[in-house]
């Protein structure tokens, strides 16, 4: 075996902690990117039917669910054709997050987005609220397909699914 | 050329030899070669391109193009409450007037171009962009599309003493140029001139040329 | 006889080279939209055209100088609209290619054109209605129209292109066009 001269010998070196230094970088640079993607896809916490879940200073519970197919108000559009109002209202407490906060109910495969402002949520009652950025009991209004069978809500700050509470 | 006395074997002293080579060379040329040698490594990189630095004058209406758009600047008015279509567009304001600017515009372009700065309003303190709306019907309108034409009004809101009939302004009209964006995320867009522009003098309250 | 110090020649010449590759380069570099662009998924009006996101389909064409009374600086091109959200809300845009120019949607009857939000399972019936210049959109013209739709942000997303030939019989030119509502409905 032919000995590797002293010249070959520190290119190696050089190759090397190029490399340590290339992969440092690109796990520094690409890395909160990469798992803020990751979690937009698989939630921070789930929480199983009829329990409530704590993580990261945030207890989260399901309150309640309930459907109806026609508009909570008396004026304005009626409810699209074939379509039901879900509305479910949520209870936590704990530290705010960062971010703009919404829910996201789906079925496994669809996603609906929660109604904004000027939808057809109902107007939430005494102690309850349609913002979900400061703890309490918040209510989220979806429009959904009569056959589709919501499965799970998830609450999401900036995309990421903070937590998903199954139904 | 003198030969060099005393040639060195070629394993070991290379080196030297291509540095007794240019040493031979008179000194005072390498210089100008090195100084055309960046000059034109700088040329090829664009850092020799043309800057230019004009004023093209336009008379109220004569016809100009900035390159997109293709206008014609008609009359100058200042009043105290804009109104269009009908309706209050503007409401009146205690303290500042409005200067409207009427121009018919045609878009030479082949995408929709904003009009938010077209018009450079020059000299006039203080002065605040309104807005441009359609003439006819008094609508905002805050882009025209390739190959249409308007006639439009440039509103400005400007301190109640600071202009009145018979006053001249000053409006510059940038040039601009299609050039493909290659930093932000985009196509081409129409970028203004930093240096060329087409300027017109009006007067407020006069009537159309 | 000296002999040419080979070494350094290769040196200088491998210097030019790269200099001269380099303004090369420099001078041919990929726009944003070749490393960012989006994906064209192409079809034609009255099929629906299905992208990653969204899925469209073109029921008619309506071309008048007026809409719902309002005149246009052009002529109005009404395209009547179906869309869809596939798997999740998406925020549906569009803009409409014709001949070679790129005309963006009208402003002016945000209540009754498409670009509110749309569902999954849930079809939104709207139009889309631009102000085209009308040597491209007259009866006769060659001028091909495209419809381009996408959700939120095209950046390496799929953008349909809806083709909607000139002779196509879905096209109508009248001289007022009427607004119908947005409507949705879930099949």
């Amino acid at each position: 075996m032919m000995r590797i001269s002293a010249r070959w010998q520190r290119n190696l070196i050089g190759v090397v902690v190029v490399a340590c230094v290339v992969a440092a970088y690109t796990v520094i640079d690409f890395g909160p990117s990469w798992s803020a993607y990751r979690n937009t896809q698989t939630p921070q916490l789930v929480v199983p039917a009829g329990e409530s879940g704590t993580a990261d200073g945030q207890t989260w519970r399901l309150e309640s669910i309930r459907h109806q197919n026609r508009s909570p108000y008396s004026f304005g559009p009626p409810l699209p054709d074939g379509t039901v109002l879900t509305v479910i209202v949520v209870d936590w407490s704990g530290t705010p997050l960062p971010g703009l906060c919404t829910a996201v109910l789906t079925d496994g495969e669809r996603r609906w987005d929660a109604e904004r402002v000027g939808g057809f949520s109902p107007i939430p009652t005494e102690g309850m609220k349609s913002l979900c950025d400061a703890p309490g009991r918040i209510q989220f209004g979806f429009v959904l397909p009569s056959d589709a069978v919501p499965t799970a809500l998830d609450v999401t700050h900036d995309d990421e699914i903070t937590v998903r509470l199954l139904l | 050329m003198d030969p060099q006395p005393g040639t060195q074997t070629a394993a070991t002293r290379r080196p030297s030899r291509v540095g007794q080579w240019l040493a031979q060379r008179r000194v005072s040329q390498w210089w100008k070669a090195g100084l055309a040698a960046v000059l034109a490594i700088a040329a090829l990189f664009g850092g020799l391109d043309r800057v230019d630095n004009t004023a093209t004058p336009f008379a109220p209406g004569e016809e100009f193009s900035d390159g997109q758009f293709l206008l014609t600047v008609d009359r100058a008015r200042l009043v105290e409450e804009l109104r269009g279509g009908g309706r209050v567009v503007g409401r009146e304001t205690p303290g500042r007037s409005y200067l409207g600017v009427v121009a018919t515009l045609r878009n030479d372009g082949t995408t929709p171009g904003r009009l938010r700065n077209e018009l450079d309003l020059r000299g006039v303190p203080d002065d605040m962009f309104y807005g441009v709306f359609r003439l006819r019907d008094g609508s905002p309108i805050p882009a025209l599309g390739p190959g249409l034409t308007e006639e439009l009004v440039f509103a400005w809101q400007v301190p109640a003493g600071a202009l009145r009939q018979g006053s001249a302004i000053t409006i510059r009209v940038w040039k601009k140029s299609l050039k493909q964006l290659m930093v932000t995320y985009g196509g081409k867009e129409w970028l203004d001139s930093l240096t060329d522009y087409g300027v017109t003098e009006l007067v407020v309250g006069a009537p159309s040329p | 006889m000296r002999t040419p110090d080979v070494k350094a020649l290769v040196s200088a010449v491998g210097v030019l080279v790269v200099v001269a590759a380099a303004a090369l380069v420099w001078h041919n570099l990929p726009t944003p939209t070749d490393l960012y662009g989006p994906f064209e998924v192409r079809g034609r009006a009255g099929e629906a055209v299905q992208g990653r996101a969204i899925s469209a389909t073109v029921t008619s064409v309506r071309i008048a100088p007026r809409v719902n009374s309002v005149q246009a600086a052009g002529n109005w091109v009404v395209i009547d609209t179906t869309l869809e959200a596939i798997r999740s809300t998406e925020l549906p845009r569009a803009d409409l290619v014709a001949g070679p120019n790129t005309y963006a949607a009208s402003d002016r009857f945000s209540l009754d054109t498409l670009g509110d939000e749309i569902s999954p399972g849930i079809a939104q019936r709207g139009s889309w209605v631009f102000d085209v210049a009308p040597a491209l959109v007259e009866a006769g013209s060659s001028a091909p129209l495209l419809l381009r739709i996408w959700a939120g942000s095209d950046i390496l997303d799929s953008r349909l292109v809806i083709d909607i030939p000139a002779d196509d019989p879905r096209i109508a030119r009248t001289e007022d066009v009427d607004l119908a509502e947005r409507t949705e409905s879930a099949r």
